[in-house]
């Protein structure tokens, strides 16, 4: 009985360990960082959209539900630089320069989302 | 179930451990999504489960959600829907696989609940912030909540060997 | 235990799957098509089966109807026309009209684009096909034919007419794509699909709307130049000149493009681009504007209200201001 349940634990734990791993490897190879625009959300209202292949140094107030937020831009990547929530969870997450990985503020409600705007060269050749 | 003034006293006591861990805890930051932690608490609530019973493991459960929220200062606030659904969520998959399917040992039910835990507050983020781009870190919280999950499985199973709870209760 | 296994896969699995699914929402119909010896490919947005296959309808009919090589069954078209000499032959209104715009564009391209350069075009045609020139004493005859030959058009009682008369052979191809566009952009207008939409009637003809909400314009890339591209949208667009199509003998460079004044198949430049609001005219201007100079061609980009872009030895010898070459 005891080998039993073991036996169920290993193969649980193993399952469970491989499924996240693919689903990083999954996002890891999806993600591009290519053309990318950060579309900046209050309360699930689209507030901002900045082109972050124009690589421009500047600094965005957000305002949140809870306090202002305030958003950076640095070579093509962005992060939240300031924040009045209370344990900075979102400042941790650091500067984001690809896909897929979101930068969340829940105490203010506001969330950064980085989109590829990737296009193939030419829409149509004569 | 019976309520005598010892099970009381151990309810109270495990819920204030757990509480405790919790605070602790909270200084531990989050991976990506504000809220999410690593679920230490799980110990009493498991061990609540396997040493009184599944109802007194609930009280705890519950009643350690409702004071860190008030604690937190965010009351039905996002951190306190998202504690709800994953406590409320790891507890019914833990019942269920220690009551109905007995298939895995404690350390198995202690990974399913830290899982079902997380999968909870994130379906929650991913409910109030509108987005489904949370489940991004899904996989660095799932692996962390594993490790957690296995470790929490052990202390609960060490402390079970000490018969410590079975005493005070007799 | 498997079951218990499919359970913990299953919600992860969901998320993973919904999380994939919300990446792409577009409502794009595309199809392609072959028509007037080339691919078309049409790309529309919020639009059914149903108008992509009226769209086929509308390219098909005047495929057939300009089609000088083939008759049809239903109509008169140019290659029964083309036989019967001094005749009058009834057409359909559909016809007719791409005759009378031809008339049009005759005087508006100053009489370079003339569709009576039928005999023309085929001579060299074949002979380019064999990399060799025509004889020149033919070039001569079909020159003279042409002078002597014309198109009569008549309109009475809702019953429309042409005659040809003489030897020359009509040819539409200098503003057949073009023109097929027009019509396929009344179309998209009259059924409200004219936002967004590009038709590119075999890379040398082509129509286009705006690209999406986010992105107005669309990159047209040129061939004839590496890497670059202009931005445009709402508009027709007509190329003459590209490399593939031009024959290369004893260092000279002959295209399918035949000057009705002179019968010469040089060029002036290598490559033109036409930018405008007429489908037809842009295609008709493209080729024109091949066999002139480029006073001629500014006087024209004026009359018309087109925008006119020139490449010729790997440089561009001519862009309009309203137009800008951009490089990947």
């Amino acid at each position: 009985m005891k080998n039993k349940t073991l036996r169920n634990d290993i193969i649980l734990i193993g399952s469970l360990f491989l499924i996240f791993i693919s689903i990083m490897i999954g996002f890891l190879l999806t993600s591009s960082s290519k053309n990318l625009i950060a579309n900046i959300y209050v309360s699930n209202n689209l507030v901002e959209t900045i082109d972050l292949s124009k690589k421009e140094n500047k600094d965005y107030k957000i305002n949140g539900t809870h306090g202002e937020v305030i958003v950076r831009t640095k070579d093509g990547a962005i992060a939240i630089i300031e924040s009045t929530c209370p344990h900075h969870d979102c400042i941790n997450v650091g500067y984001v320069k690809e896909t897929n990985k979101p930068i969340i503020c829940a105490y203010n409600e506001v969330y950064i989302i980085v989109l590829s705007s990737y296009q193939p060269e030419d829409d149509i050749k004569i | 179930m019976n309520l005598t003034v010892k099970k009381i006293a151990v309810i109270s006591m495990l819920t204030a451990i757990a509480i405790a861990l919790s605070i602790v805890e909270s200084f531990i930051p989050s991976i990506g999504i504000p809220g999410i932690k690593l679920g230490f608490a799980n110990i009493l609530i498991l061990l609540a489960m396997v040493e009184i019973g599944p109802i007194e493991a609930l009280i705890v459960s519950i009643i350690r959600i409702i004071i860190m929220a008030i604690f937190r200062g965010s009351f039905l606030g996002m951190g306190f829907l998202m504690s709800i659904t994953g406590g409320l969520l790891s507890y019914t998959g833990m019942y269920i696989f220690y009551k109905l399917f007995k298939k895995f040992s404690i350390i198995g039910i202690s990974v399913i609940g830290s899982i079902l835990h997380v999968i909870g507050q994130i379906l929650i983020a991913m409910i109030y912030l509108g987005t489904t781009a949370v489940i991004y870190y899904l996989p660095f919280i799932g692996l962390s909540a594993l490790g957690t999950g296995v470790l929490v499985g052990f202390v609960v199973k060490a402390t079970q060997k000490t018969n410590v709870i079975k005493h005070i209760l007799k | 235990m498997f079951i218990y296994k499919m359970k913990k896969r299953f919600l992860p699995t969901l998320l993973l799957i919904s999380f994939l699914s919300s990446c792409s929402v577009t409502n794009k119909l595309e199809k392609i098509f072959y028509f007037f010896d080339s691919y078309e490919n049409i790309s529309l947005s919020n639009a059914s089966q149903e108008n992509m296959n009226d769209l086929e309808e509308i390219l098909s009919l005047y495929d057939k109807l300009s089609d000088n090589y083939n008759s049809s069954s239903r109509f008169e078209n140019l290659y029964s026309i083309n036989l019967k000499k001094s005749q009058k032959i009834e057409i359909n209104k559909e016809l007719y009209e791409m005759f009378k715009n031809s008339e049009d564009l005759q005087e508006i391209s100053k009489g370079f684009y003339n569709p009576l350069v039928g005999k023309l075009s085929k001579l060299y045609k074949e002979s380019l096909a064999h990399n060799e020139l025509p004889n020149q004493s033919i070039v001569s005859e079909y020159l003279s034919e042409i002078k002597l030959s014309s198109i009569v058009l008549e309109e009475t009682n809702n019953q429309y007419f042409v005659t040809k008369n003489g030897d020359a052979e009509i040819d539409f191809g200098a503003i057949a794509k073009g023109y097929v566009l027009d019509k396929c952009y009344e179309y998209l207008r009259e059924n409200e699909l004219e936002k967004y939409y590009i038709i590119n009637c075999g890379s040398s003809s082509i129509a286009l709307g705006e690209k999406s909400e986010n992105q107005k314009d669309f990159k047209v890339g040129l061939s004839f130049k590496n890497k670059a591209y202009i931005e445009l949208n709402n508009c027709f667009v007509g190329v003459s000149g590209v490399q593939e199509q031009g024959v290369t003998i004893e260092g000279v460079t002959y295209s399918h493009i035949i000057n009705p004044f002179t019968g010469s198949a040089i060029n002036n430049y290598d490559a033109v681009l036409v930018a405008g609001n007429n489908g037809a005219l842009c295609d008709v201007l493209s080729t024109s504007f091949m066999m002139m100079d480029l006073e001629s061609i500014k006087e024209i980009e004026k009359e018309q209200n087109v925008k006119a872009l020139i490449f010729d030895n790997d440089e561009f010898v001519y862009i309009n201001n309203d137009l800008e070459v951009l490089y990947h």
